[in-house]
This record gives C-alpha cells, sequence and structure tokens, in this order.
C-alpha cells in the first residue's frame, strides 16, 4: 500500500493550505461574501473509499475539472459543488452585470470561469513553491451523480486517488463546495520531496 | 474620450460580458468586438484593422494562446494596448507578458482592475 511519512503528509498539507487561503480570497472577490475553509485534508484514498465521501455519495454535483501536466505530474483538479447550490452562487457572481432571470442562462459558463479562477491560482502557487512549472488546459464542466461525473472518469488500477480534500462554506449561507486533486502517488511523493528539500 | 475599438478574447462568454460592461460603463462610445479564442481572434483581425485595445485570455481551446496572440499583436498594432487578463498568474506567464511588454491582470475580473489599463 502507498503511504506517505508524517514528515511528507504535514509538508503537502501546509502546501495546500496556502494555496487554499489564496484561492479563498479570490473567489469571495468574485461572490463579495466570505469563503470559510476548513484545514486541508489530506488521505490517500482508493476509488472505493472516494465513492463512499460523505455528503457526496449519491449527491447531485456540479464540477469543474482541470487537466494539469508539468514536472508536478501529471492530474486532474476538481473544484465541487453541490447542484443545489450552483444557481445561488452564479447569481452571486454575476448580480453586478446580468439581470437576475438571465443568471440561469450562464450558469455553466460562470461556474466554469469560476473553476477556472480557482483551480489556475492553486496549481499557480504549487508551481511556484515547488519550482516546477505546470501547464494547464481549459477547464471542463460537468454535471450529475458524483459516483459518475468523478470516478468513472479515473478508472486507473492503481487507485492512488487521492488527495487533499478541502471544503469550503460560504459565510451566513449554506452552500458548501469541495476541492480534489488527483495525482498519481509517484506524483504526490515527488511534490512533497521537493518541499522538504526546500524547507532545509 | 473619442470613440475607441476593442478587441475582447476570451473562450469565457462570462468573462467577455464583464469586461465589456466595464468598459462600456466608462466609454460608451468605445466599438467592442469578441473573440472566443485566440484562432477566433486572428481571423476577424483580416477584417478588422484598427484596433486601439485588446484584452487577452491565456488558456482558450485552439493552436494558439494569449500570449501567442500578443506576440502577433504586437508586430502589427504598434500603438495598441495589449492587456493578458488571466487565471494563469504563474511567474512565467507574467514574465513572458512582460517580456512581449504587454500589461497583466489577474482574474477575476472587477472594474478597479480593468479600468487602469484601458487609457
Amino acid at each position: 500500500m502507498n503511504f506517505l511519512t508524517e514528515i511528507e503528509r504535514d509538508s503537502l498539507c501546509e502546501l495546500f493550505n496556502i494555496s487554499l487561503g489564496g484561492a479563498a480570497k479570490l473567489m469571495s472577490e468574485m461572490i463579495s461574501d466570505e469563503i470559510l475553509l476548513t484545514v486541508p485534508s489530506l488521505k490517500l484514498i482508493s476509488t472505493e473509499e472516494a465513492k463512499n465521501i460523505e455528503y457526496l455519495a449519491d449527491q447531485d454535483v456540479c464540477t469543474i475539472e482541470q487537466k494539469f501536466i508539468g514536472g508536478i505530474g501529471e492530474g486532474s483538479a476538481f473544484l465541487l459543488f453541490h447542484k443545489s447550490a450552483s444557481l445561488e452562487i452564479v447569481k452571486m457572481m454575476m448580480k453586478d452585470y446580468v439581470a437576475l432571470n438571465e443568471v440561469s442562462q450562464f450558469e455553466k459558463d460562470a461556474l466554469s470561469e469560476i473553476g477556472n479562477i480557482i483551480l489556475n491560482a492553486i496549481l499557480s502557487n504549487l508551481a511556484k513553491m515547488s519550482d516546477y512549472k505546470i501547464e494547464t488546459h481549459v477547464p471542463e464542466f460537468f454535471s450529475g451523480k458524483y459516483e459518475d461525473l468523478l470516478l468513472r472518469r479515473n478508472p486507473k488500477k492503481d487507485n492512488s486517488i487521492l488527495l487533499v480534500f478541502i471544503d469550503y462554506k460560504l459565510s451566513g449561507k449554506d452552500i458548501k463546495g469541495y476541492i480534489f486533486f488527483i495525482l498519481n502517488f509517484d506524483s504526490i511523493k515527488n511534490l512533497s520531496r521537493v518541499l522538504i528539500e526546500k524547507l532545509k | 474620450m473619442s470613440q475607441k475599438k476593442a478587441l475582447i478574447v476570451d473562450d469565457s462568454t462570462v468573462t467577455r460580458l464583464m469586461i465589456r460592461k466595464i468598459i462600456l460603463d466608462k466609454y460608451p462610445d468605445w466599438e467592442i468586438l469578441e473573440a472566443s479564442s485566440a484562432d477566433d481572434a486572428k481571423s476577424l483581425l483580416k477584417d478588422h484593422r484598427d484596433f486601439d485595445f485588446f484584452s487577452l485570455d491565456q488558456n482558450m481551446p485552439g493552436t494558439l494562446s494569449g500570449l501567442d496572440l500578443a506576440e502577433d499583436l504586437k508586430n502589427n498594432y504598434k500603438v495598441a494596448k495589449i492587456v493578458l487578463i488571466t487565471a494563469n498568474i504563474q511567474d512565467a506567464i507574467k514574465n513572458r507578458a512582460k517580456t512581449i511588454g504587454i500589461d497583466f491582470v489577474e482574474k477575476p475580473v472587477t472594474s478597479e482592475k480593468i479600468i487602469p489599463h484601458l487609457d
């Protein structure tokens, strides 16, 4: 079984903690509201375990996937909302630009752009802290059951799904979202080693 | 303010809409054209030669990036203002924008970020 040592886990957690802080700032700018973040929970999980994540299993969700490749390896980052919250988020983002009754026609595009901005900010910070260059692809939007969207798209046999699972909450609102990263285990391990080297 | 002509290049409809509104709130008489990729922008430029302002995203579908297009524009539009407005805020991207000699704005777009680059 793949595993991370305590120092490797800690270095990655801190990396994502810092990266997410910057991303939360951007998201709060976009929707003019405060974003509350949980401390990143870093887990290496199998596909089977990922299927049973609390609050997501059997839920309708929207995800924006940002594929990336570079020194860090090849992987995917996901921003994920419950479907029920997505229109409210778009309303908050678009309220100064279009009439409220027109917001729904921009839902897919607006969520894709939120994902693009948030996930690129995190990946840019990751690149900066690790001294790796990362190339990002154009984000892709999906809507449907969590299991279908996330898990069937990554059927790799080594089961090194991981990883960082952060949930965020809008202040005073019942809106939650999640950020996932999927990288193969060697890339995860390598990233943590680079960070540890830099700290020495 | 005399009428100017701007081209907004971004694959996000929402971001094009936002940039368009920010510009028109400040300068209602500007003429604004849009393209959803750098490749489409290049085709559009064949019929429109007289732009004063370009807003370019970096990562878009197609063969060209915003910075690829910026290099081309720099050679053909000597006095136009070119701004890269992107979520890709890596130092490598910022440095290349600087080398080409264009402005750099981090998404998300706001009027405070865009307006200083319009003149």
